[in-house]
């Protein structure tokens, strides 16, 4: 069934139609709201919530973009609710201030798992990880996220950069990237 | 979201890519609540249904329990035996009926008798017992109620009965004879208009004012279901999908894989009736029906089930692919599945009187149900009839049914018993029309009822 049909068959309220597109979107959009979730339970109360609005707000998507974008944006911000309704990323984001981390320019070696990253990505506290997913994954810019989350844009600048040099701590630690020194020893071996 | 400047570094577009990678298969929960709560429709559907059932019910259970209970209710008191008539009758609110229990037992019969025969002609009592007058509704008295008025004479009386009409506090005298079997309806002054005897015949006749044209009927049948199955027709699949990798049975009978051994069901309703002439009634009423059949199928690991679709869309040819549970075929680990069907049906049909006078009577029906399947768990088979698998979009949420009865009938009291063969057949395939099998489900049984008249 060709993505035309589906959006026409969902636009009727076919059940049929409905499926399909749940089968066809729902691995990837799990995976989207694990990142942001506390839990599998959790991650599985949004991607119920974000499709049901899909469905019901179909009659908005204009084909101008891609579908599977808008339908990302609606679990996103879904996620984001979702967050904000069980009080479980004020904490953290609030508090921490970030330091006046140094980023490194790490690069992430295609034998990484995609797995592997995103349990790396959960190992962050909730807000940081929010952020981080925001920003990095997502691509929203800092002051939209600032409207999302209701903070400052140099709070989440700053959450972004602290949340981001801990995740390259964890990488490193985890032996899924290189480490400073590993790093040094490798250029002077080229040198 | 406005177009930032995307992966500001290698770091930022590798994290995404990877995370992109990522996927995740969600439990079969979510697809359940999501569909739940896109189509509440049907919960809409079966509360409505549910409130029209319960009224009925309560009607029936209202009909039978308090069968008057759209008549006025009356009191019977007993005035004093043998009291001389006199203009000047003592005020007979103020009487104790328990003075005289012999004569209150008589009453008691007589009312048991009459009450609902005599309170229905009369919508007023007015007055005391002195002047009281029986209104009759419509100001007249018929004529075969005006034979009956006078026929006692006034020293056959041996009691006079009060009837009390309840709530409103207005009197009426009534009369017993001496063997105080037959109540007598009697002027108590000159000049009230009329005194009706209401006997035994009169009350059948003042039955035959009422308009009784609608009535009530609850059933219960148990039943046989079996299915018919129409095998997929290679010519009618749609052209660009015969080449698809999908097998599809060309030339074998599907009944002959399948296990079409009845199981049993049952259909419970009820249905208000309306007597267009001696013979024939209009029905129309709710039905909750549940049949199912076996499938005898084994234990395998989850193969493949793969069903060719007609066109869906438009002219858009497609087929279902999912994961099948069991196989038709395999000589190990036999199971016995059954697919269930709850079905919420409206019926709407004709019922003929075709013999019968009286007490015992032969009717014959017949019936069309639009009808509403409650669950979406049924097993699909796949096209090539090798393995079941669970497909709720692919079954059909309406469909209709057609249904036959005869059964025989006895009257006992005002209830009238029925009992007989029936038969149902839904006309359109269990499944929708884009899955090319047909099944059509037939269920005949016995059909147990009783039927009451609304008055």
């Amino acid at each position: 069934m060709t993505e035309e049909a589906i959006l026409q068959g969902c636009l009727k309220n076919h059940a049929a139609a409905q499926r399909e597109l749940y089968q066809r979107y729902s691995p990837k959009m799990l995976a989207v709201c694990f990142r942001f979730a506390h839990n599998r339970e959790d991650a599985e109360d949004m991607l119920q919530d974000g499709f049901i609005k899909v469905f019901l707000q179909m009659h908005t998507f204009q084909s101008k973009g891609a579908f599977e974008g808008w339908i990302r944006r609606i679990m996103v911000h879904t996620c984001i609710n979702h967050l904000k309704k069980n009080k479980r990323f004020n904490e953290s984001v609030d508090l921490i201030q970030a330091s006046s981390a140094q980023v490194r320019e790490e690069s992430i070696p295609s034998i990484v798992q995609a797995k592997q990253i995103v349990d790396c990505i959960r190992l962050l506290p909730i807000g940081y990880r929010t952020v981080l997913n925001l920003y990095a994954i997502e691509g929203y810019s800092h002051k939209e996220i600032s409207g999302m989350l209701d903070i400052e844009e140099s709070t989440s600048r700053s959450q972004y950069t602290r949340a981001r040099q801990m995740l390259e701590d964890i990488l490193i630690r985890r032996n899924l990237i290189p480490g400073p020194r590993e790093r040094t020893d490798r250029l002077t071996a080229i040198q | 979201m406005k177009e930032r400047i995307f992966f500001d570094d290698e770091f930022e577009k590798q994290l995404r890519e990877k995370s992109d990678q990522f996927k995740m298969y969600p439990s079969d929960k979510v697809w359940s609540e999501v569909h739940r709560s896109l189509h509440t429709r049907r919960r809409g559907f079966v509360a409505g249904m549910s409130l029209l059932v319960a009224g009925i019910l309560i009607l029936a259970g209202t009909q039978l329990i308090a069968p008057s209970h759209n008549s006025r209710h009356l009191q019977v008191a007993v005035k004093t035996a043998l009291q001389p008539e006199s203009a000047s009758s003592p005020d007979l609110s103020a009487f104790n009926p328990t003075a005289f229990p012999s004569i209150q037992n008589a009453a008691n019969r007589a009312s048991r008798n009459h009450t609902q025969n005599i309170k229905s002609p009369f919508i007023s009592f007015r007055g005391s017992a002195e002047n009281a007058s029986a209104v009759y509704a419509g100001n007249e008295i018929p004529a075969q109620v005006k034979s009956e008025i006078g026929t006692v004479p006034k020293n056959d009386r041996s009691a006079n009965i009060v009837l009390k009409e309840m709530g409103s506090g207005s009197t009426v005298p009534l009369s017993l004879n001496q063997q105080g079997t037959n109540a007598v309806l009697l002027p108590e002054t000159p000049d009230v208009a009329a005194a009706i005897e209401v006997s035994e015949k009169s009350a059948t006749q003042t039955h035959l004012l009422h308009n009784e044209r609608f009535s009530w009927e609850i059933y219960i049948s148990p039943t046989l279901n079996t299915r018919h199955l129409d095998g997929i027709e290679y010519q009618n699949i749609n052209p660009s999908i015969q080449n698809a990798p999908i097998t599809v049975v060309r030339f074998a009978d599907v009944n002959g894989f399948v296990d079409k051994t009845p199981a049993m069901g049952y259909d419970l309703g009820g249905n208000i009736l309306y007597r267009l002439s001696n013979n024939f009634s209009l029905k129309a009423g709710l039905q909750f029906s549940f049949s199912r059949y076996y499938i005898k199928a084994y234990n395998s690991n989850r193969p493949q089930a793969s069903a060719a679709l007609n066109s869906y869309f438009g002219y858009i040819a497609d087929s279902l692919a999912n994961t099948g549970i069991s196989r038709t075929i395999n000589p190990k680990n036999p199971q016995h599945y059954q697919n269930n069907f709850y079905q919420l049906s409206m019926p709407v049909g004709i019922e003929w009187k075709v013999a019968g006078r009286g007490r015992l009577e032969f009717h014959l029906g017949a019936n069309i149900q639009p009808s509403y399947l409650l669950n979406r768990d049924a097993y699909l088979l796949s096209s090539d009839y090798s393995s079941y698998s669970k497909e709720p979009a692919m079954l059909r949420k309406w469909n209709f049914n057609a249904g036959a009865e005869a059964f025989i009938s006895y009257r006992v009291g005002g209830i009238r018993w029925e009992l007989g063969p029936m038969v149902r057949y839904q006309i359109l395939s269990t499944y929708k029309n884009s899955y090319p099998l047909k099944e059509n489900l037939m269920n005949y049984g016995l059909r147990l009822g009783f039927s009451k008249t609304i008055r």
